[in-house]
């Protein structure tokens, strides 16, 4: 296990900013943290990293509770990120691999390395306050890199990424995965989280409310059936475990059925009821819409979830 | 603890290496080099002052520049004395080969023991400190004793160019009445003054001496300076010695004294010498050595005091640059907070020392070149290297700076902004300034008086006073206490700051209030950064 959280809280005072928290992480899979602003994923990651103590629990990495030795080993790229604007690129990288334990040497040759890896090498003599902002950005991101680290922590990794860096960035973590590093990263935007993760973390207001595959938050979502059909298939509730149908507009309905429904008993008695079949088959979710179900702000939904 | 190295070495570089700090170095050197030129150029350029006197009684005109004239001779001696000691000092010439009055007295002005050729020679003329200016002018004056000078030297001597004049008498009749006052007369002079007239003989007019009718017999009656620089107060001294002097010869004469006995009289000077308490009287070597004694507290309570403070408030600038650059948690998720504000307060003590480590090596160096062959220099060199005050020097600027920097960190820590800090350095900054500059110069005159030694246990001050105080030895206890109590509050203060540090470092929107520090230090356990 490359990370466990076993009931970990946070309070600052009387605001508990994470309540309870208990999810891990394997060798080699992509985990996406997600929440809202303010859920307590900064706060769970600064824990992490040994930034801040957690009021309560147990953290480890590594299968160790020495997040001291444990996090020289992580990439850890954090949300408020910034550099030293008089020093040059290629030092940067350099100076944050030397405080991971990189010794001097070693971590100028690889920041060399990996300037020259991700085409930037024309900037390794130019100091960060002389670089455009995406290419800061990308001396950010390279500096977490300089100890090769195993596991990557990114908080917010794509905010303020223009789309084409966005994809680099999107680009950059499936090459890392493909190199068999295990990768935790924070977002609120559920297209890059979508693509890239094979599990997610939701948390909302410290708590979690989902853990695991997209296909199993869709399972917790909601079970729904989409029908197309030019007929009004209003008549069916009732029958073969249908509880409800609700039109989507343009001949689409959505039927929702009782849990342990078999879909084929359905499309059997629709059918049977006589009407026209254009289309038929489970909801696809959008990861969006779960995390607006799971982890939204919405009173109803929040019920629902 | 490699992660405390590498903080360190960071820091140390990011001030040290950049072309800002290396020209500082070169700079101070500088500095001093505009300083001496700056002095340099003030003699070069300056010229004598000149000033027309106007005597009503007829008595004193002569005086005056009589006066002038011996200024000018006492002058020319004393370059003259100058020029041969330096000579003689070098290994040039035979001083004592010169012979009387050409060779240099060793303590001209005061009335040592002459020896009997210089006795034979005041039996003739007259007795006195004037004996052998006048002896010497007789005798052929700065030319006779070049001559001299020239025999005795096998190679080629300097020149030696007679002083400038530093006051010159003119003669400039406007042709005003007898009976004109003194403001009609500043008026005709003043286009002179103010250079919209020039002298006959060229240059400006510094003033006018006015003597009035029934100067000297009536105490009421006062001699006029009329000058359009009222800051220049030299001619009017000059003129006041020179009248005393004759209206006391006068009333001496008038009482039935001999002109002999009244040069004698007028030329008596009591000799009083300061010796320190404690060492042999007449050790001229260790007089220099009390001297630059004297003087070695000062320039380095000077030095600790601005080094102390100015490195200390880097460290405010340091922490806020770090804190709004948001570079922070990137360095908090390698190394702890506690280690990075130790590694930048040893970083920042190693760029305060860097400078007077520098400086020190460069003047030991050139002292020890020129110390080889030169007596003083060679004291200055022994007095620096042996003295006690060097090592203690270091020690205060240490503590003083941990004690002032913990403090500018934690302020630091807790503001977005420069704008912030200001609400809460500034009070600070007054508090340890002000009372520094108004207590020097007491400590200065009374190193062991009460004020001295409250001060010496009061840790924003102490630093100094102790430096000040350590060359008048103090009592052991106090010197012992008072540091003490520094280095105390030193680390409690560190402590006290490294909670609010921790707490503030991570925050966003702290308040940057005293209050708000206080509630960081107190809530720290569950904010801080570890």
């Amino acid at each position: 296990m490359i990370l466990t959280l076993e009931g970990v809280s946070k309070h600052f005072g009387a605001f508990k900013a994470v309540k309870d928290l208990s999810f891990s992480v394997t060798e080699g899979e992509i985990v996406g943290f997600l929440g809202q602003n303010g859920a307590g994923k900064t706060t769970t990651l600064r824990m992490v990293m040994d930034i801040l103590p957690p009021t309560k629990g147990r953290i480890e990495l590594f299968g160790s509770k020495n997040l001291r030795d444990g996090r020289l080993k992580v990439g850890f790229l954090p949300e408020e990120r910034g550099l030293y604007r008089k020093m040059k690129a290629v030092d940067t990288i350099a100076y944050f691999g030397r405080l991971k334990g990189v010794p001097g040497k070693t971590a100028k040759k690889r920041a060399n390395e990996l300037l020259e890896r991700f085409g930037m090498t024309q900037y390794a003599q130019n100091k960060i306050e002389t670089l455009s902002k995406g290419n800061a950005q990308k001396i950010q991101l390279l500096s977490v890199l300089t100890h090769a680290p195993k596991f990557l922590i990114l908080d917010e990794p794509f905010s303020g990424l223009d789309p084409v860096n966005q994809k680099l960035l999107e680009d950059l973590i499936s090459d890392l995965r493909k190199e068999g590093a295990t990768v935790l990263f924070s977002t609120h935007t559920m297209e890059h989280a979508e693509r890239l993760c094979d599990r997610f973390v939701m948390i909302k207001a410290g708590e979690k409310v989902f853990e695991g595959t997209i296909e199993e938050a869709r399972d917790a979502y909601e079970r729904r059936l989409i029908l197309a059909t030019p007929d009004d298939p209003q008549r069916l509730v009732g029958h073969a475990g249908i509880t409800a149908v609700t039109p989507l507009g343009r001949d689409r309905y959505a039927l929702s059925v009782q849990e342990g429904t078999d879909s084929q008993s359905v499309l059997a008695a629709i059918l049977a009821a006589g009407i026209h079949v254009i289309s038929f088959g489970r909801e696809e979710a959008r990861l969006h819409d779960i995390f607006f179900r799971l982890a939204g702000a919405d009173q109803t939904q929040e019920q629902a979830a | 603890m490699s992660g405390l190295f590498e903080i360190i070495s960071h820091e140390y570089r990011k001030y040290v290496f950049t072309r800002g700090f290396i020209a500082f170095l070169f700079l101070i050197p500088l500095g001093m080099a505009v300083g001496l030129g700056v002095a340099f150029l003030q003699e070069a350029t300056e010229t004598a002052k000149t000033f027309v006197i106007i005597d009503r009684t007829g008595d004193y005109q002569e005086t005056i520049a009589e006066a002038v004239e011996t200024d000018r001779q006492e002058r020319v001696l004393r370059r003259w004395d100058d020029f041969v000691t330096g000579l003689a000092t070098a290994g040039i010439v035979d001083a004592d080969a010169l012979g009387y009055p050409f060779r240099p007295e060793a303590d001209s002005g005061a009335p040592g023991m002459p020896d009997a050729e210089a006795i034979a020679a005041s039996m003739t003329s007259s007795v006195g400190p004037s004996a052998r200016r006048e002896a010497f002018f007789e005798a052929g004056g700065l030319e006779e004793g070049r001559r001299r000078l020239s025999e005795l030297a096998s190679a080629d001597l300097p020149k030696i160019e007679e002083p400038k004049l530093r006051y010159r008498v003119v003669e400039l009749d406007l042709g005003l009445g007898a009976d004109a006052g003194a403001e009609e007369i500043g008026t005709a002079y003043a286009p002179y003054m103010r250079g919209d007239e020039d002298l006959p003989d060229g240059g400006r007019l510094t003033g006018v001496v006015l003597i009035p009718q029934g100067f000297g017999d009536d105490p009421e009656i006062s001699a006029v300076y009329l000058t359009d620089n009222l800051n220049d107060t030299g001619i009017a001294g000059f003129v006041r010695g020179a009248v005393s002097e004759n209206l006391r010869t006068r009333a001496f004469l008038e009482a039935g004294v001999s002109e002999a006995e009244v040069v004698r009289i007028t030329g008596l000077s009591a000799s009083v010498r300061t010796v320190k308490a404690g060492t042999q009287e007449g050790d001229e070597a260790q007089n220099q050595r009390d001297q630059i004694e004297r003087f070695l507290p000062f320039g380095l309570a000077y030095v600790l005091f601005f080094g102390a403070f100015s490195v200390g408030s880097m460290l405010l600038t340091n922490t806020i640059e770090e804190k709004s650059n948001k570079i922070v948690e990137m360095l908090l998720s390698s190394v702890s907070a506690g280690q990075l504000m130790i590694g930048k307060l040893i970083a920042l003590a190693l760029v305060g020392l860097t400078p007077m480590v520098f400086f020190a090596a460069v003047g030991i160096a050139i002292l020890s070149v020129f110390g080889a062959g030169d007596e003083f220099f060679g004291l200055v060199l022994d007095v620096v290297t042996g003295s006690p005050l060097v090592p203690f020097f270091f020690l205060y600027f240490v503590l003083g700076y941990l004690l002032i920097g913990a403090v500018y960190l934690g302020i630091g820590a807790m503001c977005e902004t420069i704008q912030d800090a200001q609400n809460l350095s500034t009070p600070l900054t007054f508090l340890v300034l002000l009372p520094t500059f108004a207590f020097v110069g007491i400590i200065v005159d009374d190193p062991n008086g009460v004020i001295a030694r409250v001060l010496t246990f009061i840790p924003l001050y102490s630093h100094v006073t102790m430096m000040l105080r350590l060359s008048a030895n103090p009592p052991v206890w106090e010197i012992i206490a008072g540091t003490a109590i520094l280095a105390g509050s030193a680390l409690l203060l560190i402590g006290f700051m490294g909670r609010i540090y921790r707490a503030g470092i991570l925050q966003s929107g702290g308040k940057a209030t005293f209050k708000g520090m206080l509630d960081a230090a107190r809530t720290s356990r569950e904010n801080a950064a570890r």
